[in-house]
C-alpha cells in the first residue's frame, strides 16, 4: 500500500490542497481506479474506499498477490467535502461539469479537473462513485451513456448492482469525468447509490462485492469472493423508466423502500399538510415495476420528483 | 387603459403561500419587445433598470410625457427568481438549480423547469427580447450586449443600444438551456445585456443601459419621439466608442497564474497598452507581491474581477483586443 499526493494546488493563503491516492499492486497487469466525492455531499464512496483499502491491506499482509494496480481516490473534491457542500465551494461550481479541464479554461475547478482527468486516462477501468443528492434516494445502480454502451455494459453487469440504466446524454454530460474518460478509451462505470450526506452501509456492501468481482475479472485478484456474484441487474432505458411527480406542495413522508417491487395503485408515500392534519396528496404508483428512486427530502413543490419506477 | 400587471406564474410553496412572477405591460397590440431580469437573485442592476423603464413607460402610456409615443407593446419582467431575490441566493434557493439553464422547461416539472416553461410561453411570441444581467458574481462588467450565436437580428440592432461593447460569443452546451438560446431558436432575437456587478446597484451603468434600451426601442419603432431622457454622457469613459464588436478571437482572457489575493489597479473601461499592469497578486500571509498581472493585448478592459480571492486559473479580466 502506498498513499501519495499526485496533484497539489496552492490556495490563496499559500496553503495546499491535494489530490490523494492509495495504490496497491505489483504494477504488472490491469489498472483499476475508484474515484468518489466529486460532489462533496456524496459520502458512500468514502466508506466503500475504506472497505476496499482495509480488504486489500489484509490481502497484502497475508502475502497474496495483487497483480496490476488498484487506485483509490476517495476524496476528489476535498474543499467541498470539508465544507459539507456539493460543489466547489468558491463560486459554487460543479466540478463534474469541468472536464476535461483544459489549460486556459477559467477557474480553479477546471485546473483541478484537468489534473484528475490526466491522471486517470491511463487506467484500464475506472469507477466513479456517486450518492445521488440531498433530495433522492437511489438503489445501487450503474448509469451508462448509450454512446459508450458497448465498452461499458460488460463491466456494469459484473458490479453487483440492482439496476443498469442506459440513457441518452444531454449535452451537459459531455463535461463530466465519466464521459471524458469513456471518450478517451477508459471504460468508466458511474455508480449511483443512497442519498447525499449519509452513508448507506448495505448499499456499500453490495458495491464492495461488485468491485471485488470486477478485480477478479480483470485478473488483479484471484479468489477474493467466497461465492460468485450472481445478481442480474434490471435494465432501465428511456422506454421503461417512469417518473412520478407531485401535484402539490407540502411535505412528504415515504412509505415504500427503494429497491422494492411495486404494483400499480401501491402507495409510495403521502404529501401532508402540517397546519390542518390532512393528507394533501397520496403518492401512488401508476405502474407495476421496480422502485429504484424514492424522494428522501420531505419538502416538495408542485412537480417535485417523488419516485422513479422501471415498468415491468 | 394600456397598462397591465399580471402574474405569468404562481408557484405553490410547501406551506400555504403562493409566489407570483409578475409582468407589467404598456401599449397596445401584441408584445413587440420584452425586457426580462432577475434570473439570479444576487443581481440587482436589472431590477433597477426595469424600475426606471416602468416609470418612464407608465408616464408615456398615460400621456404625461408628451415627448414620446408608444407605438407597440412593451412587456417588463423585473424579477424572475423572486425567492432567490428575497433570500439573497443566486439560484433557485430550494435545490440550487439555475433557472437560466432550465429552458425550454417543462410545464409540469420541477419548479425551475416550470418557471422556464412559463417564461418561455410569455416571451416566445414577442418580436425582440432583452435579458438584463449584472456581472456574474465575482465580476464587474462594462455595459455590453452579448450575442451567443448567429442570431437573425442584424448587428445594427445590437448597435442601436449604443453601448461600448458588442460581444459575439460561441454557444456552449450549458448555454443551450438559456432563455436567450431558446428564444433565438424560436425566431425571437434576444440581446443579453451585462453591466456592473452582483449585489450592487451601479447607477451610472444602469442609466447608460436605460438610455440604451430607449434608443433600441426607438430604432425598432416601438417608441417614437425625443426627449431629455436620451441625454447621457458616460463621464470618465467618453473616450470609448460605442458598439465595438468583440469576436471570439478578439476576446483576451486574463487567467491567474498564481494563488493569492488579486488587487486591481485598473477599472473597466480603461484602454490598455499591451503589458500594462491590470493589477497584482499578493500573498497576504507572507507579505509579498507574488506577481504583476499584465494586459495580454492592447485593448479595452471590459470585465474585471471584483472578488480578490483567486486560485491558479481564476479569471481576472477580459480585454477586447
Ligand atoms: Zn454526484
Amino acid at each position: 500500500m502506498n498513499v501519495r499526493e499526485f496533484y497539489r494546488m496552492k490556495t490563496p493563503l499559500q496553503e495546499k490542497l491535494g489530490l490523494f491516492e492509495t495504490t496497491f499492486g505489483d504494477g504488472r497487469g490491469k489498472r483499476f481506479a475508484l474515484v468518489s466525492g466529486l460532489h462533496g455531499d456524496e459520502l458512500d464512496g468514502l466508506y466503500l474506499s475504506y472497505r476496499l483499502a482495509k480488504f486489500l491491506r489484509a490481502w497484502e499482509d497475508s502475502g497474496k498477490p495483487i497483480r496490476g494496480q488498484v487506485s483509490l481516490i476517495p476524496v476528489a473534491n476535498p474543499l467541498a467535502t470539508a465544507a459539507a457542500e456539493r460543489f466547489w465551494p468558491f463560486g459554487q461550481i460543479d466540478v463534474n461539469r469541468c472536464f476535461p479541464g483544459r489549460a486556459g479554461d477559467e477557474g480553479a475547478p477546471f485546473v483541478w479537473a484537468g489534473a484528475l482527468f490526466e491522471h486517470l486516462k491511463t487506467f484500464d477501468l475506472a469507477m466513479d462513485v456517486h450518492s445521488s443528492n440531498l433530495f433522492l434516494r437511489e438503489c445501487p445502480q450503474v448509469r451508462v451513456v448509450e454512446k459508450f454502451r458497448e465498452a461499458v455494459e460488460p463491466y456494469a453487469g459484473q458490479a453487483n448492482v440492482d439496476v443498469v440504466w442506459i440513457h441518452d446524454a444531454p449535452t451537459v454530460i459531455e463535461t463530466t469525468l465519466s464521459y471524458n474518460l469513456n471518450a478517451a478509451g477508459v471504460p468508466t462505470l458511474v455508480v449511483e447509490m443512497g442519498v447525499g450526506y449519509r452513508i448507506q452501509t448495505q448499499f456499500v456492501d453490495a458495491v464492495f462485492r461488485g468491485v471485488l468481482n470486477l478485480l477478479m475479472n480483470l485478473n488483479i485478484l484471484s479468489d477474493a469472493l467466497d461465492e460468485p456474484v450472481k445478481k442480474k441487474a434490471i435494465y432501465a432505458t428511456e422506454r421503461n423508466v417512469r417518473y412520478l411527480n407531485s401535484d402539490s406542495g407540502g411535505f412528504f413522508v415515504p412509505e415504500a423502500q427503494v429497491g422494492s417491487t411495486v404494483r400499480s395503485g401501491d402507495r409510495v408515500g403521502e404529501i401532508l399538510n402540517a397546519l390542518t392534519g390532512e393528507v394533501k396528496e397520496p403518492v401512488v404508483s401508476k405502474w407495476d415495476g421496480y422502485l429504484f428512486t424514492v424522494r428522501a427530502h420531505p419538502i416538495v413543490y408542485p412537480g417535485s420528483l417523488m419516485a422513479r419506477i422501471i415498468e415491468t | 387603459m394600456t397598462t397591465g400587471v399580471e402574474s405569468i406564474l404562481s408557484i405553490e410553496l410547501p406551506f400555504n403561500e403562493k409566489l407570483a412572477f409578475y409582468s407589467v405591460s404598456f401599449g397596445e397590440g401584441g408584445v413587440e419587445v420584452a425586457v426580462a431580469s432577475g434570473f439570479y437573485g444576487d443581481e440587482h442592476n436589472g431590477m433597477y433598470v426595469c424600475h426606471k423603464l416602468v416609470q418612464f413607460l407608465r408616464e408615456v402610456a398615460e400621456g404625461k410625457n408628451c415627448g414620446w409615443k408608444l407605438k407597440g407593446r412593451v412587456r417588463v419582467l423585473p424579477a424572475l427568481n423572486p425567492l432567490g431575490t428575497l433570500t439573497d441566493r443566486r439560484y433557485w434557493p430550494f435545490d440550487n438549480r439555475d433557472i437560466n439553464v432550465s429552458f425550454p422547461g417543462v410545464p409540469s416539472g420541477e419548479t425551475t423547469e416550470r418557471i422556464a416553461a412559463s417564461v418561455l410561453t410569455a416571451l416566445r411570441s414577442c418580436r425582440y427580447c432583452i435579458d438584463l444581467h449584472s456581472g456574474a458574481r465575482f465580476f464587474n462588467e462594462l455595459p455590453q450586449v452579448r450575442l451567443y450565436e448567429a442570431v437573425q437580428a442584424p448587428m445594427e440592432q445590437a448597435a442601436a443600444f449604443d453601448l461600448p461593447i458588442i460581444w459575439r460569443r460561441i454557444t456552449t452546451p450549458l448555454l443551450s438551456g438559456s432563455l436567450a438560446h431558446n428564444l433565438n431558436e424560436r425566431g425571437v432575437p434576444t440581446f443579453i445585456v451585462h453591466f456592473g456587478s452582483a449585489n450592487r446597484i451601479n447607477k451610472f451603468f444602469c442609466q447608460w443601459v436605460f438610455v440604451g434600451i430607449l434608443k433600441f426601442l426607438r430604432t425598432v419603432g416601438v417608441l417614437e419621439g425625443d426627449g431629455p431622457e436620451l441625454e447621457f454622457t458616460p463621464v470618465g469613459l467618453e473616450h470609448l466608442k460605442s458598439g465595438r464588436t468583440v469576436t471570439p478571437d478578439q476576446e483576451y482572457r486574463v487567467l491567474s497564474k498564481e494563488s493569492g489575493l488579486f488587487v486591481a489597479d485598473s477599472r473597466v473601461g480603461d484602454v490598455l497598452e499591451k503589458d500594462r499592469p491590470i493589477g497584482r497578486i499578493i500573498d497576504p500571509v507572507g507579505g509579498r507581491e507574488v506577481s504583476v498581472v499584465a494586459s495580454p493585448r492592447a485593448g479595452v478592459l471590459f470585465t474585471l474581477r471584483t472578488n480578490p480571492v483567486v486560485y491558479e486559473g481564476t479569471l481576472l479580466a477580459r480585454v477586447a483586443g
